[in-house]
């Protein structure tokens, strides 16, 4: 059974619609990507399957329930959401920050637990960060952040993370940790993880299933062999590109053609 | 374990500013009488008066109009995400004066000036929110109409100053730049009352570090942003009215202490919304005790010391902190 469902969903701002009648599953388990051009409703997408956006049409179920009828501390407790653009956080350090990722587990009055101080020191383990606990988060490098960030969605003890963009402006070093991390994690624990990724080459490698869109709507799905064809990209992106597959991982890779290079 | 040292010298700070605040006053009066008279609540006399029923029930209203200025300053600097904000930012003070200027052109004094401030601030409240709740307000347009209420109501209370008598106008003036001197009668009550509301915005502390991340990451963290922040900004203004209305427009105390404290004990809402007390509850006791004896037997208006304190301390700070640091 898939643990979120998405079923022919409509929504944007404004009076345009910016994705139109967009159905699909998330099986439960392994990294789902959500690949496609700039301006194909990637985010807003996102945006209401992490319940900041509602939809115009349709409904997103959460094992079953529509996500609207959820609460948000309800939904919180169940998934996390990174998001693209964050504004500047106020001064708090790495270690508060990560705690407030146990804020839908706790009452008002509730006190931190043992168990919700073992889940935060596990995830700031698990990113590495145990030097930077006392650091301010207005100190940090986007790397940094970006880690602090994953760990305070982890210390949710989240069944589903939703992540938008997370590697886009990293350094590979930051890309395929935090990719990694997630990866491992689906693996041992079975998290599911969706994430909307720019880098084909890094959704070819870590994602298990592919949705690519185009103006709002479903292109293509499947694994990464299927979607990532050349014809497919040029259709999509408007790019030609070569595609081989990596020795290594067996999966499709995308070669880019200068124009120079293409005469 | 630093954060223990520094409430224990915030407590200090608090008892040193109340000793101080009791030991001197607009009228000299012997230390060891003081001290007798304090021993022995049920004599009788000139400085028993003084000490009972003038300085101890003025260091208490000091004390909480301090403490819930720091702590509403806290509240707004948090939800509007802005480090400029205060507890008058959304016109409450506005309202506050027109109120009170009226009052005082109608000739009328103690708990129905009091009340009809306090309408003035709700008023104003009820302007700003409800607008922002009709409308979706973002928090720099939440800000800007604070602002331009703020506009609206001092072109009112101008107005009323070009026809009132010049004797109203001075009453008026010094009653808008804040002052312990005279609260009216019954203020104590309304300060006692706004203990309990204090307690929520205490309680909220895990709320209000979620909505200082911005309104999508408190959603993302299981907060209801829009619900929360309504009913904190609500919360705050209230007070904030009390305040206005029990001692006038005391200035910067809700601006500088949330910046000090933040300092002292991090942006954490748990340490700093008892620290912003203490720290407020303290400095506005001091302040009031130096307002009495700077110029004696005459009074300044406790605003232009908080003011002057304040504003000249802030200054010093912006220029030792390092850039990253003021936030």
């Amino acid at each position: 059974m898939d643990i979120l469902t998405v079923e022919n969903v409509t929504a944007g701002y404004g009076k345009e619609p910016i994705i139109h009648d967009v159905t699909f599953g998330i099986p439960k388990g392994g990294i789902f990507g959500i690949i496609g051009p700039n301006g194909a409703g990637k985010t807003t997408l996102f945006k209401t399957i992490s319940k900041v956006l509602k939809p115009w049409k349709g409904v997103i179920r959460y094992v079953g329930n529509d996500i609207a009828k959820i609460s948000h501390k309800a939904y919180a407790a169940k998934v996390a959401v990174i998001p693209q653009f964050r504004t500047a956080p106020p001064p708090f350090t790495v270690e508060e920050f990560v705690s407030m990722g146990r804020y839908p587990h706790g009452g008002r009055l509730t006190r931190f637990t043992p168990e919700d101080r073992r889940i935060v020191e596990e995830n700031i383990r698990r990113l590495k960060l145990e030097h930077f606990r006392s650091k301010r988060m207005d100190n940090l490098s986007g790397g940094e952040m970006q880690r602090v960030f994953l760990a305070q969605g982890l210390a949710q003890s989240p069944e589903l993370i939703l992540m938008d963009e997370p590697t886009s402006h990293l350094d590979i070093t930051h890309k395929i940790r935090i990719l990694d991390v997630i990866s491992r994690l689906s693996r041992e624990t079975g998290l599911t993880a969706l994430i909307v990724l720019h880098d084909l080459n890094l959704a070819s490698a870590y994602c298990d299933f592919l949705v690519m869109m185009k103006h709002g709507r479903i292109h293509a799905r499947g694994s990464a062999n299927d979607v990532l064809t050349e014809e497919r990209i040029l259709e999509v992106y408007e790019t030609p590109v070569r595609i081989g597959e990596d020795p290594a991982i067996k999966k499709p890779h995308i070669f880019f053609l200068p124009q120079s290079s293409q005469k | 374990m630093r954060r223990a040292f520094v409430f224990i010298l915030l407590v200090l700070f608090c008892a040193a500013s109340v000793i101080l605040a009791l030991l001197t006053g607009g009228t000299e009066l012997p230390a060891g009488e003081i001290i007798r008279t304090l021993l022995h609540p049920s004599s009788e006399g000139v400085t028993h008066t003084l000490i009972w029923e003038l300085r101890i029930p003025r260091i208490f209203t000091a004390g909480i109009v301090g403490a819930a200025l720091a702590s509403c300053g806290v509240v707004f600097q948090a939800i509007l995400r802005n480090p400029l904000a205060e507890p008058y930012t959304l016109g409450v003070s506005g309202g506050g004066a027109l109120g009170a200027t009226i009052a005082i052109l109608l000739g009328i004094s103690g708990l129905p000036m009091a009340a009809i401030c306090f309408a003035g601030c709700c008023l104003s409240i009820a302007i700003v929110l409800g607008a922002a709740s009709l409308k979706r307000f973002t928090d720099s347009t939440l800000i800007l109409s604070g602002v331009i209420m703020s506009f609206i109501f001092s072109s009112a209370v101008m107005f009323i100053f070009s026809v009132a008598s010049s004797r109203e106008v001075h009453a008026s003036i010094l009653w808008l730049m804040g002052s312990l001197s005279a609260p009216p009668q019954g203020s104590i009550p309304m300060l006692l009352a706004t203990l309990p509301i204090m307690a929520v915005l205490l309680l909220s502390a895990k709320d209000l570090n979620l909505l200082s991340l911005g309104d999508e990451s408190s959603y993302h963290l299981g907060l209801n942003a829009k619900k929360a922040k309504g009913l904190l900004l609500l919360t705050a203004s209230l007070i904030t009215g009390v305040c206005v209305a029990v001692s006038g427009i005391i200035a910067f105390i809700g601006l500088v202490i949330p910046h000090l404290a933040r300092r002292l004990t991090g942006a954490d809402h748990r340490y700093l919304l008892p620290s912003s007390m203490l720290a407020g509850a303290g400095f506005l006791i001091l302040s009031d005790s130096i307002s009495q004896v700077l110029i004696r037997p005459l009074e300044l208006p406790v605003g232009v010391i908080t003011g002057l304190v304040g504003g000249v301390f802030f200054v010093l700070y912006l220029l030792k902190a390092r850039p990253a640091e003021v936030v």
